[in-house]
């Protein structure tokens, strides 16, 4: 039997990819489970390994090639060798004489058992996924179904991509000709994938933002410590370092912050366990890898697992674990600008927090019982979450409690564990 | 066992000779000749591939005594080997032979096995192939009619293998309950295709089988036509009175063939072949119209003679005919046709060639 | 008007039929004296007499051929089978004989016999007195399956079929025999034969069933409406031959369809929708065509509210279609 593997939807909405490199040849024996191509994808770069063993027939793809979920990336013969498959003449085989009325007009068995494929190197059709309404409305408006990418499970068409649907297949984002006086780009790959989760998030979670100052001289003191070990070891630690150490006590305390709504069975999962992810900005877009058991690590390699990642981000080779699991999003988007946000949750999670640029800032402090004027590096945190799970006086309080780290850090070794 | 023909035509002893009317006694030898030659013919006509199938009568000719002793009002449910009684009964011959070639002018449509017809005009009903399902129909039927009190009576016919089914058991029981007009006649032919009578039953006699179901129960000599006659019209009159049902076994055989499909040098003795050959109900007949001065030996030649050509002319005829039209594959499968028969029809005719 | 549930209906039914035409005669096991062990022959002994009212020997292929030469004779034969599942013994006079009588004779004879038999599970009654096999009967040409799932159709439709000109499987839902009352005419009146019934509009999801899966059915359209889903119900009543035209604006209109039958899954009348609605419209569905219906098990006792569907497993399959 001749198994064919498909380019499956490797992740969240991926629809396409490039094939990087392929590890066997045709005619090669492989084992289950072997290695036959990395595939980079808009998202993540992956291994594709072998469900069956047996022999490679043929590799329907070229290195550099892009490919679509569902094409056929290889066939492989998983009984190459044995004689079971052949097809056996029966044009020789004396017929025994039949004594009822009915005579086939030819020999069942050629006609019943399947005749051996052509072996060819021919790329088979590309194989559109859409439910038979969304085809029909697609032949309606003219539209070629292969020309689209779906936003559905496994690159399914929805009725919605039609509308998205142009001739365009430029992934061009920032740098593009006028050509009369609108351009339009098409909705897809990264963008179309942030476009439906930022909606999803916007449509079932119930979102307020709450603001607060913090006083970042302690972090700020910190990092100027830490300085010198830093370049020691080539790490370099950022605020978002910093600040997701003291999240987690707070995490701790409020744990609903740390958790999601199962809609399926109406139950809140409060997770104990501290997965941060980081929105990095790309070229693409936005990207939000993973920084995985953030309470069991220490600043530095949380700091290395930032470094890592993001520039992964950047140069496309996250992979697919890099980018899942999540339970708490912290967004920097003070980098650039700006004195207040309000992040969306990346949802099915309940928080996200945004950190705004610090900056010296006049401020009212207390000094021998007066109040005077102090400049200081002052940071606005923006905390989004979905009021379906957290209060607004939760969400309070976990601010507070995550200042009392963030401008007392010394409390971490003493308070926690 | 009743009988009265002994097998040189002569009355038994000690029995009464039925009454009957001269021509009616020919018509009776008539119709006999008629369904012999039709088995000659048909089984040759199966054999050049010219019909589909031929079921045969030959040795039990006997049954005609049976419908001579019913009315045209009465009902009766044939097995599948009583063509006499349908031709007694007012059937043309040539429909049968229409029905045999499943022509436009088969009053089936061509959906039977050539032989496997019926008439409602003559009360004739279209008999099953599962064996057995029309004794407890026969029933009901005769129970309707009795309810109507139309006084119409119902014989139905089936073989020794019959009266193991499971509606044998159903329309005797029903009968008796109800007791219904029913005459059950089991043509007791001692051969179920390959399976002889003693396989059938371990019961000494079909017959003694009535007694358990509290039906009055008669043997008779299945290939004396005057017998046939003379229990069938007892009865008969037994229905009539509300008497309820007679269970009738008549002793016969199947000369030929159970159908064109069987062999039965397969599983049967020749010697016993012809030892029945001897008890031929038409020989034994045509000796007491010839004794009787009813019938000579140049008629009797002529009879057949005259049936044999007209039988092949009536081949010819039917054979010219064209089949049923493609739009009778759908009729009848409901009072009006319903959407899906109509569109399946409609597909139908695209493939057609006719 | 008279409140009635669905057995007085069909005992209403009976009786004024039978008072109608003379030639109606009923039969069965214990239909006489005993009114019937459901109880729907009630009192038509005393009113018709034992010559219309047959209490006959327990032998369901009896009934059924003493029925079918009855009606070959004119008389309007209404047997009642005890429960469905002991309609087996009768297949041979059902398929072999009643179904194929008016085609087999060339239309000569006929015989419109109507077999009234209670069907069905939810009655703690296990596999020989739940079962559904209505699919078996409507993969039989020459016969009519009708599944009434209120009084009102039960009466309405038992007064088609006694009247129609062809043999009529007529299965009482017994399940909700007696479930709830409703106003039904005293009067003459006949609900026709395949013809179905749009038991609740509404624009995304078409959900086809009968019987008592109506009701199931229609739960779980209220919990689907709950959740913002607006459901189509429609109740077949007559299942073969079926009512197409009803089903087709139904899923054009929405594109989206499931039925819901209490029979195992494989090879029941479900699939015979799923396949017609693939057929003839795959171009308007939106979805997977989906069938909840009994598991392919033989009919469990204790377990039986587990086997057959629920509101919640069809709101499931609502959900699945509705998002797809």
């Amino acid at each position: 039997m001749v198994f064919e593997l498909k380019f499956a939807d490797v992740g969240e909405g991926v629809h396409e990819g490039e094939v990087l490199e392929i590890y066997v040849k045709e005619g090669q024996k492989i084992k289950i489970e072997e290695q036959l191509f990395e595939i980079h994808t808009e998202k993540v770069t992956t291994d594709i390994t072998s469900p069956v063993a047996g022999v490679i027939k043929s590799i329907k793809v070229t290195i550099g090639e892009v490919i679509h979920v569902g094409d056929i990336l290889i066939t492989i013969d998983t009984d190459k060798g044995e004689t079971k498959g052949e097809i056996v003449s029966t044009e020789s085989k004396q017929q025994e004489e039949d004594p009822s009325l009915f005579k086939p007009s030819k020999p069942f068995i050629a006609r019943t058992r399947k005749t051996q494929v052509e072996s060819s190197t021919e790329v088979i059709n590309e194989r559109v996924l859409a439910a038979p309404a969304v085809r029909r409305r697609a032949r309606e408006q003219g539209i070629d179904l292969r020309q689209i990418r779906g936003s559905g499970p496994a690159g399914r068409i929805l009725a919605s991509d039609l509308s998205h649907s142009q001739v365009s297949t430029s992934s061009a984002t920032n740098e593009f000709v006028f050509k009369g006086t609108e351009h339009r780009i098409a909705l897809k790959g990264t963008r179309k994938t942030i476009a439906n989760s930022m909606r999803q998030s916007k449509d079932m979670a119930a979102h307020y933002t709450y603001f607060e100052e913090v006083d970042m001289s302690s972090l700020d003191d910190l990092r100027r410590q830490l300085k010198p070990l830093m370049e020691e070891k080539g790490i370099k630690i950022t605020y978002v370092a910093l600040v997701m150490k003291c999240l987690i006590p707070a995490l701790k305390k409020f744990p609903l912050l740390n958790s999601s709504l199962d809609e399926s069975t109406n139950e809140i999962i409060l997770k104990n366990y501290y997965n941060i992810g980081i929105s990095v900005d790309t070229a693409d877009g936005l990207v939000v890898p993973v920084v995985k058991n953030v309470d069991q690590k220490s600043i530095w390699q949380i700091a290395e697992d930032i470094g890592r990642l993001a520039n992964n981000a950047r140069t496309g080779k996250l992979k697919m674990q890099d980018i899942s699991g999540g339970t708490f999003t912290i967004t920097s988007i003070g980098n650039i600008g700006g004195v207040m946000a309000t992040p969306i949750i990346k949802f099915p999670e309940v928080s996200i927090l945004g950190l705004m640029k610090s900056k010296l800032r006049p401020v009212v402090i207390e000094k021998y019982g007066k109040p005077e004027i102090a400049i200081r590096p002052i940071m606005y945190l923006s905390l989004s979450l979905d009021h379906r799970i957290v209060d607004g006086a939760v969400g309070a309080r976990f601010i507070n409690e995550l200042i009392k780290y963030m401008e007392n850090p010394s409390l971490l070794w003493i308070d926690t564990q | 066992m009743r009988k009265i023909l002994n097998l040189d035509g002569s009355i038994a002893k000690n029995t009464e000779e039925p009454i009957i009317p001269n021509d009616e006694l020919l018509h009776w030898y008539e119709i006999m000749v008629q369904i012999r030659t039709l088995d000659t013919k048909g089984i040759r006509l199966q054999r050049q591939g010219r019909v589909g199938f031929h079921i045969f009568t030959t040795g039990q000719e006997g049954h005609i005594g049976i419908a001579a002793a019913l009315g045209s009002d009465d009902w009766v449910y044939p097995a599948y080997r009583e063509h006499g009684a349908a031709l007694l009964r007012g059937l043309p011959l040539e429909d049968i032979i229409h029905h045999l070639f499943a022509n436009d002018l088969d009053t089936q449509k061509g959906r039977r096995l050539p032989g496997l017809f019926g008439e409602k005009n003559i009360n004739f009903v279209n008999p099953s192939a599962p064996i057995g399902t029309q004794i407890v129909q026969a029933a009901g039927t005769a129970y309707a009619s009795k309810y109507k009190k139309d006084g119409n009576v119902v014989a139905v016919f089936f073989g020794d293998g019959a009266t193991s089914s499971n509606d044998f058991h159903s329309g005797m029981n029903f009968g008796a309950v109800f007791k219904t007009p029913t005459l059950f006649v089991c043509m007791n032919n001692q051969w179920a295709i390959s399976v002889p009578l003693h396989q059938q039953t371990a019961a000494e006699k079909i017959v003694d089988k009535a007694i358990g179901y509290g039906i009055h129960g008669i043997q008779v000599d299945g290939n004396d036509i005057l017998a046939m006659y003379q229990v069938a019209k007892e009865a008969v009159e037994r229905a009539r009175n509300g008497e309820g049902p007679t269970f009738i076994e008549a002793l016969t055989y199947r000369l030929g063939p159970h159908t064109s499909s069987d062999d039965p040098s397969r599983y049967r003795e020749d010697s016993d072949v012809e030892n029945w050959k001897n008890k031929d109900p038409i020989v034994r007949f045509k000796k007491y119209l010839i004794k009787k001065g009813i019938l000579t030996e140049d008629q009797d030649k002529e009879m057949w003679d005259h049936y044999d050509n007209l039988i092949n002319e009536l081949i010819d005829q039917a054979s010219k005919r064209p089949l049923p039209s493609i739009e009778t594959m759908f009729d009848d499968v409901y009072e009006t046709l319903p959407w899906h028969l109509k569109e399946q029809l409609e597909e139908v005719k695209k493939y057609s060639n006719r | 008007m008279v409140e009635l549930n669905i057995v007085d209906a069909i005992k209403y039914a009976l009786e004024q039929e039978m008072d109608r035409d003379k030639d109606v005669i009923i039969l069965g096991e214990d239909i006489g004296k005993n009114g019937g062990v459901f109880r729907a022959t009630q009192g038509l002994y005393d009113k018709f007499g034992p010559e219309r009212v047959l209490d006959t020997p327990l032998n369901e292929s009896g009934i059924i051929g003493f029925a079918v030469g009855m009606s070959l004779y004119g008389i309007k034969a209404v047997p009642e089978i005890q429960f469905i599942d002991f309609i087996f013994p009768a297949f041979d006079q059902i398929l072999s004989e009643l179904a194929k009588f008016r085609y087999r004779s060339g239309g000569q004879f006929t015989c419109p016999v109507v077999i009234r038999s209670p069907y069905g599970g939810g009655v703690r009654g296990a596999h020989y007195h739940s079962q559904s096999p209505e699919s078996l009967f409507a993969h039989t040409p020459g016969l009519k399956v009708v599944v009434p799932s209120n009084p009102y159709d039960a009466k309405g439709l038992l007064i088609s079929a006694i009247r129609s000109n062809d043999p009529v499987i007529f299965m009482e839902p017994k399940r909700i025999y007696r479930a709830f009352k409703e106003e039904v005419p005293e009067d003459d009146y006949t609900v026709p034969l395949e013809s179905a019934a749009i038991t609740r509009e509404g624009k995304d999801v078409t959900l086809i069933s009968y019987g008592a899966m109506l009701h199931i059915t229609m739960d779980a359209a209220d919990l689907a409406s709950e959740e913002g889903i607006d459901c189509e119900v429609i109740d077949l009543r007559t299942i073969y031959p079926l009512d197409i035209d009803t089903i087709e604006e139904s899923v054009k209109k929405t594109g989206r369809v499931i039925s819901v039958t209490e029979a195992p899954k494989t090879a029941g009348f479900g699939a015979e929708l799923s396949a017609l609605v693939a057929e003839r419209w795959i171009e308007y569905m939106e979805a997977p065509i989906i069938r909840v219906a009994g598991y392919d098990v033989p009919f469990p006792f204790v377990l039986e509210h587990d086997y057959m569907p629920t509101p919640e497993r069809v709101l499931d399959s609502i959900r699945y279609v509705y998002n797809y």
